[in-house]
């Protein structure tokens, strides 16, 4: 426990003492009012958007849920950057540890940051158990985008670079619901494609529990085999 | 303490082996100094010691227990001192030190080892604000904080001046004083001949030869004196055995027209260069 308080506050001051994180983890809040006064804004000036509200909501939880996993995955390249890495590796907890311990917090914040912008931005409610539920798999972008980011980025400018990749591919499956019914399944490799589609069937009273379901199972299968790499990768030699 | 034997390493993908069945023996209270060539694998060797790099073959032993069969407790009984600092920028010294000391029961005032090291009135300053030399002390002090028994140091006075350099050593003496067992490389042949109580000289991950500085000098030096005197350039040479009876040595002695003696014993460049040149 004590050593968990270590943790966090040495987190804490990497992450205050520098600028791209710290604001990267102020974002979701100044995102949620943002999205919250500006929507009926949007809505009014352009009635057609009331009949996208939900990809609205899309848009912006993947947006809010993402920053999380940035923070942490930069926070791991830094260590990986300045050989911190391999002084982890010789202190006598496991340096897994480390990393475990900020994948859980990286995904209960993007989880809760994710449900406050569903439920409290006033975009497209799904209902409360629905909601929750969205909010898991938010926060399931977490974890995927830390160890993706740190895994295979060799610095920080490529880390920043396979950010921006990681959330193109994160966001394009909303273009599934655009496209005809069969072009649509082509998105479905993606996880949030299983996300989206559980939003807005949840959002039109119809919520179709097995979305969330492959959902589920998708981000817990690619963070089990990126957690695999990354062991070996990062902590391998 | 520390005991390898025919102990082999290849990195994955690398066509040869980079440690070359070598085998060693420190005992407890030793330094041991890994000499060689850049890119003959002493840190290799080290980062196989303290488990960083896995898959070896042979033996290596610490405290006469199997690397292998070491768990992450084996890092209370050691410290690394590494080749490259490595601490985060963000940290001042002293929050990099209490950090990584925080996961020990074990540990030494921060604030003391900073001082050793002369960096107290860098305490609070970020590392990233550090001077190379300034981050390998830190790195330097770090390694003994949570008081280990062995100690395993790459290169601990690279890139310092001449008097922290002398600051360094003396403090790793004072280590061996004691009691700690210490594994050390350096470039510095001279600091591993006042450092060490043997020196391996590694070659293409091979020991070309170990044994006691002092030996190793006698063993490849000359049994000369080489006198210069006022009078001439060119340096008169004696036989060390024949010295006594040598009447033109006692001769040039009491002429009072030498400038310098040197007996021809071997130093360690000498044979660092001697045992590690390639065929
Ligand atoms: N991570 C690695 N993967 C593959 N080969 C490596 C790796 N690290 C080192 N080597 C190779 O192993 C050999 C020995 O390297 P090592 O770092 O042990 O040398 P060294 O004796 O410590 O040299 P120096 O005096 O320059 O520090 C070199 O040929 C190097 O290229
Ligand atoms: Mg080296």
């Amino acid at each position: 426990m004590k050593k968990l308080y270590t943790l966090i506050k040495n987190d804490l001051k990497l992450i205050v003492r520098d600028k791209t994180l710290l604001s990267f983890l102020l974002l979701p809040p100044v995102l949620i009012i943002a999205f919250k006064f500006l929507t009926p804004i949007l809505v009014e000036t352009a009635p057609i958007l009331e009949e996208y509200r939900v990809i609205i909501g899309m848009f912006a939880s993947i947006q809010t849920a993402i920053m999380f996993g940035f923070v942490t995955s930069f926070l791991i390249l830094d260590e990986k950057d300045e050989n911190v890495m391999n002084v982890i590796r010789i202190l006598p907890i496991s340096g897994f540890y480390f990393i475990l311990y900020r994948l859980l917090f990286a995904t209960v914040f993007s989880s809760i940051a994710a449900y406050a912008m569903i439920t409290l931005s006033d975009i497209a409610h799904p209902g409360n158990l629905e909601a929750i539920l969205l909010a898991i798999l938010y926060g399931m972008t977490a974890p995927t985008i830390s160890l993706a980011i740190s895994t295979y980025a060799k610095n920080k400018v490529e880390g920043m670079a396979y950010f921006k990749g990681i959330d193109l591919l994160l966001m394009l499956p909303i273009a599934s619901f655009f496209v005809g019914s069969s072009l649509s399944m082509v998105f479905s490799i993606l996880p949030t494609y299983w996300v989206f589609h559980f939003y807005e069937t949840s959002y039109n009273d119809a919520p179709a529990f097995e979305f969330f379901a492959v959902g589920f199972c998708f981000f817990g299968i690619l963070i089990s085999l990126l957690l695999f790499q990354f062991r070996k990768r990062v902590f391998g030699r | 303490m520390i005991h390898t034997k025919d102990l082999y390493f290849k990195y994955p993908g690398a066509a040869q082996n980079t440690v070359n069945g070598i085998s060693f023996d420190v005992g407890a209270g030793e330094i041991f100094g890994l000499l060689g060539p850049s890119g003959s694998g002493k840190s290799t060797t080290q980062k196989v010691l303290f488990k960083l790099l896995s898959g070896y073959q042979g033996s290596a032993q610490i405290k006469g227990k199997e690397i292998t069969d070491w768990g992450k407790e084996l890092y209370s009984q050691i410290g690394v001192g590494f080749e490259l600092p490595n601490h985060y920028l963000k940290l001042t010294a002293l929050e990099n030190l209490a950090f990584f000391q925080s996961f020990y029961d074990e540990g030494l005032d921060p604030m003391e080892l900073l001082k050793m090291v002369g960096l107290e009135k860098d305490a609070d300053k970020k590392v990233g604000e550090f001077s190379k030399g300034m981050k390998m002390r830190l790195n330097f002090v770090r390694s003994f904080a949570h008081n280990p028994e062995i100690l395993f140091l790459d290169e601990p006075t690279s890139g310092l001046d001449p008097s922290n350099s002398r600051i360094l050593k003396d403090i790793i003496l004072d280590l061996k004083n004691q009691g700690k067992t210490i594994l050390i490389t350096t470039h510095h042949m001279e600091d591993a001949e006042e450092l060490c109580d043997q020196v391996a000289f590694l070659s293409e991950g091979e020991i070309k030869k170990l044994d006691s500085p002092e030996n190793l000098k006698l063993e490849y030096g000359k049994r000369t004196l080489e006198v210069r005197t006022y009078g001439s350039n060119e340096p008169v040479i004696f036989d060390l055995d024949q010295l006594k009876d040598d009447k033109s040595f006692l001769e040039l002695v009491q002429s009072g027209e030498i400038k310098t003696i040197h007996s021809k014993e071997a130093n360690l460049n000498d044979i660092f260069i001697a045992t590690t040149a390639k065929k």
